[in-house]
C-alpha cells in the first residue's frame, strides 16, 4: 500500500469544556478526491483548520506524508495548498500582487508558472485589477490559483465551488479531477453542495457532531441500494392511485399528473403488469435511484444542510 | 535569510500600496509646510534691529536677572549669546532661521509620524486577522515567529521612512521660506564652563534620534495590541491615548518615588545630555531610563511572541 498523504490520529479538538472534534482518525491517499460531508457545525471547518496548522489539536496528531503537523510544521506543511472558508485575498492589491505575495513565501515558483496558474484558473484579463473590483467567483478562482501556485501534493479546499457559476463549477471540477488523476494529488473538499460532491468525490468521508460516521465510496454510498424511487406517468391518476394503495400498505404520492413511490427495484414488473390488467394507461415509468442528499439525510438523522 | 528579506518586502508592500499610508505622507508635507508657511508670515520683523542689537539687549536683561537670581540654564544663553557675538555666529535657533524650523519640526513633525506609525502598527496585525488572510498567511512553509517578526521589521521600516520624509520635508520647507544662508552654521552648547561648536546635521539628528525611542515604544505597544486583541481600532485608539495622556499622568503620579518606573517618566532621554534639563526625578539616570525601557519593551515583545504563537487563528 502507498503511503498515505494524509493521515488523522486519533485528533481531538476541546474548546472550553466543549469537544468540537471527538476523536477523529482517518487515511487519505494519493490520487483520490476525498468529500468532508457534514451538517453545519459538524467540525469540517476546524478539522481542516487543524490538519493546515491554524488550530493546535487537544490530543492525537495529523501526518502528512509522514511527517507530523505539530513537530515539524515547516516541512509537513510543504506540500498542502489550501482554502480555508471563503478565500479572502489582499483587497487593496491587484490579483497579481496577491500571487507575488504567496510566491514569495514558498521556493522556486517563477514568474512563468505564475502566469501558467493564472491562465489554467482563467483570470488572465483581469489579473492585474485591484481585488476588491472582483466578483466572488473571481476571488475563488484567485484563491484556488494561490493555492496551486506551488504545485501542491496535497490540495485542501473548503466549499471551493461556493460562489461559481456553472460552468465554472464544472471547470474547477473537472480540474480537479485531472489533478487527482493525472499528478496523483491528494485532494479534500468539504462542500454542501452534495451533487457537487457525488460527482467530484472518490470517497467521502461522514462527519456529525464531531465524530466521524461513517467513510464511503461514492459508489457504495449512492448505487448500492435495492429500493428505488419509481415516478409512474398515467392515467386516470386516481385508479392508478387506488390500486397502488391496495397493493401495498403504504400510499403513493401525487405529484401532478404523476405518482411517485418507493419499491424494491425487482418488483417494478410486476406492477406494471396490475396497472396495464386494470386497464390504467402507462405514459413513462421511471425509477429514480436515491440521491447522495436523502442518502446523506438518512445517515445523519435528517439534520438540515443548508 | 533571503526568504524573511522576502517576507518584509511581502509587509512594506501591503503597508504602500495602501491609501491611507500614502494620505499620511501628503499631510505631514502639508502640515510641515503649513507651520513653515505660519511662522514665515508672522515673522516679527525687528527690522530696524540687527540680530546684533537683538542680542545684546537680550544679554543686559540676562545680566540683570542673573544678579538677582542665578541660574544655570540663564548663564548658558548668555555665554552662548556672547560667543555668537564674539565670533559673528547669526543665531539658528529661531522657527524663522534654516536650522530652527527643522529643529522645531524634529518635535513638532515627529508627533505626527509617531501617531502615523502607530495607526500602522495598530493594523499589521489585526488586519490580516479581520479580513482573514491570516489563514493564507500562516498555511505557508514560514513558522509563525518568522511572520511576527516580518511584520515587526516592517513596521521599524515603516517608522524609518516616515521619519526620513519628515526630515527630507522639513529641510524642503525650510530652503522655500527661510532660504539657504544659515546652512553652514554650527551647532552651539554649553559644558564645563565653555561654550563649544557643534556639528548641526548632527545635532538635528540627535533630536530626531530622541524622538525615535518613544517613537518605537509606542509602536511595539500598538503591535502588541494589534496582535493579543486582534482589533485594529483598540490597538491605534488605547496607543494613540497612552500617547497623549502619558504628561497628563506624569504630573499625578509625579510625586511618588515609583513614578520613576513608569514607563512615561523615562521616555524622553533629553534631560541626561547638554542643555535638556532636568531628569524626571532626582537621581535617575540614562542608564536606569535604558534599564526600565529595555525591561518594558522585551516585557511587550515577549507577550507579543506567544500571543502569536499560541493561539488558535479562529478569523
Ligand atoms: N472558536 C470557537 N469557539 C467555540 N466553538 C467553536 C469555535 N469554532 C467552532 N466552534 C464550534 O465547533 C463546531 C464545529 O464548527 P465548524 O466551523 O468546524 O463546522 P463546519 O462543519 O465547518 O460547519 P459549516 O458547514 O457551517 O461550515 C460548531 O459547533 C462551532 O460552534
Ligand atoms: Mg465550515
Amino acid at each position: 500500500m502507498t503511503q498515505p498523504a494524509i493521515q488523522l490520529q486519533h485528533v481531538k479538538k476541546k474548546i472550553g469544556s466543549k469537544t468540537i472534534i471527538k476523536d477523529l482518525s482517518f487515511d487519505i491517499y494519493p490520487g483520490e478526491v476525498f468529500g468532508f460531508l457534514g451538517p453545519n457545525g459538524a467540525g469540517k471547518t476546524t478539522t481542516i483548520r487543524m490538519i493546515v496548522g491554524l488550530m493546535k489539536m487537544s490530543e492525537g496528531d495529523i501526518l502528512i506524508f509522514g511527517k507530523s503537523i505539530k513537530k515539524h510544521y515547516k516541512e509537513a506543511i510543504k506540500p498542502v495548498g489550501a482554502i480555508v472558508e471563503n478565500p479572502e485575498l489582499y483587497k487593496h492589491l491587484s490579483g497579481y500582487l496577491n500571487l507575488i505575495h504567496y510566491a514569495r513565501m514558498v521556493n522556486g515558483v517563477t514568474k512563468k508558472r505564475i502566469d501558467e496558474v493564472v491562465e489554467l484558473v482563467g483570470l488572465k484579463q483581469r489579473i492585474h485589477e485591484k481585488v476588491k473590483t472582483y466578483s466572488l467567483g473571481m476571488r475563488q478562482r484567485l484563491g484556488l490559483a494561490q493555492a496551486l501556485l506551488h504545485s501542491p501534493k496535497i490540495l485542501i479546499l473548503d466549499e471551493p465551488t461556493n460562489g461559481l457559476d456553472p460552468a465554472g463549477i464544472r471547470e474547477i471540477r473537472q480540474y480537479i479531477r485531472r489533478l487527482a488523476a493525472e499528478e496523483g494529488l491528494a485532494v479534500i473538499v468539504s462542500s454542501h453542495l452534495l451533487s457537487e460532491m457525488e460527482l467530484m468525490c472518490d470517497r467521502l468521508g461522514i462527519i456529525q457532531n464531531g465524530q466521524l460516521v461513517g467513510v464511503h465510496t461514492v459508489g457504495e454510498f449512492v448505487g448500492n441500494d435495492h429500493e428505488v424511487m419509481v415516478r409512474f406517468a398515467v392515467d386516470p391518476i386516481d385508479r392508478a392511485f387506488a390500486i397502488l394503495s391496495e397493493h401495498y400498505q403504504a400510499s403513493p404520492q401525487k405529484e401532478g399528473n404523476q405518482l411517485l413511490h418507493p419499491m424494491n427495484h425487482e418488483d417494478i414488473p410486476e406492477l406494471i403488469e396490475t396497472l396495464v390488467q386494470n386497464n390504467i394507461k402507462i405514459y413513462g415509468v421511471h425509477a429514480e435511484s436515491k440521491t447522495l442528499e436523502e442518502k446523506f439525510l438518512e445517515v445523519t438523522g435528517g439534520e438540515k444542510i443548508v | 535569510m533571503f526568504k524573511f528579506i522576502k517576507l518584509v518586502q511581502n509587509e512594506n508592500m501591503k503597508t504602500f500600496r495602501r491609501v491611507s499610508s500614502i494620505v499620511m505622507l501628503a499631510i505631514l508635507l502639508c502640515a510641515l509646510g503649513g507651520v513653515g508657511a505660519i511662522n514665515k508670515h508672522y515673522d516679527t520683523k525687528d527690522g530696524k534691529q540687527t540680530w546684533q542689537q537683538q542680542l545684546q539687549a537680550e544679554n543686559q536683561t540676562l545680566e540683570k536677572q542673573l544678579k538677582e537670581h542665578p541660574n544655570n540654564s540663564m548663564k548658558e544663553t548668555l555665554a552662548i549669546n556672547t560667543y555668537r557675538l564674539d565670533h559673528n555666529i547669526k543665531p539658528q535657533d529661531r522657527s524663522t532661521s534654516f536650522w530652527g524650523n527643522i529643529a522645531d519640526d524634529a518635535a513638532n513633525g515627529m508627533q505626527l509620524v509617531m501617531i502615523f506609525a502607530i495607526i500602522i502598527a495598530g493594523g499589521i496585525v489585526s488586519s490580516e486577522f479581520g479580513s482573514g488572510t491570516i489563514k493564507l498567511l500562516l498555511t505557508r512553509p514560514v513558522s509563525r515567529s518568522t511572520i511576527l517578526l516580518s511584520k515587526y521589521v516592517s513596521t521599524l521600516f515603516t517608522i524609518l521612512v516616515y521619519t526620513f520624509a519628515c526630515f527630507i520635508f522639513s529641510c524642503l520647507v525650510s530652503a522655500t521660506f527661510f532660504g539657504l544662508d544659515g546652512l553652514s552654521s554650527p551647532y552651539l552648547f554649553y559644558q564645563d564652563g565653555a561654550v563649544h561648536e557643534g556639528n548641526m546635521l548632527l545635532h538635528v539628528f540627535g533630536q530626531y534620534g530622541f524622538q525615535l525611542i518613544p517613537t518605537v515604544m509606542f509602536v511595539t505597544l500598538a503591535f502588541l495590541i494589534s496582535t493579543v486583541f486582534r482589533n485594529s481600532a483598540l490597538a491605534i485608539g488605547l496607543s494613540i491615548f497612552g500617547l497623549m495622556a502619558g504628561s497628563l499622568v506624569l504630573q499625578f503620579i509625579g510625586r511618588f518615588t515609583w513614578s520613576k518606573y513608569v514607563i512615561f517618566s523615562n521616555l524622553d532621554l533629553t534631560p541626561y545630555f547638554h542643555g535638556g534639563g532636568e531628569p524626571f526625578r532626582e537621581g535617575m539616570t540614562l542608564g536606569f531610563s535604558i534599564t526600565v525601557l529595555a525591561i518594558y519593551y522585551m516585557v511587550f515583545i515577549a507577550i507579543t511572541w506567544i500571543s502569536f504563537k499560541k493561539r488558535d487563528v479562529t478569523a
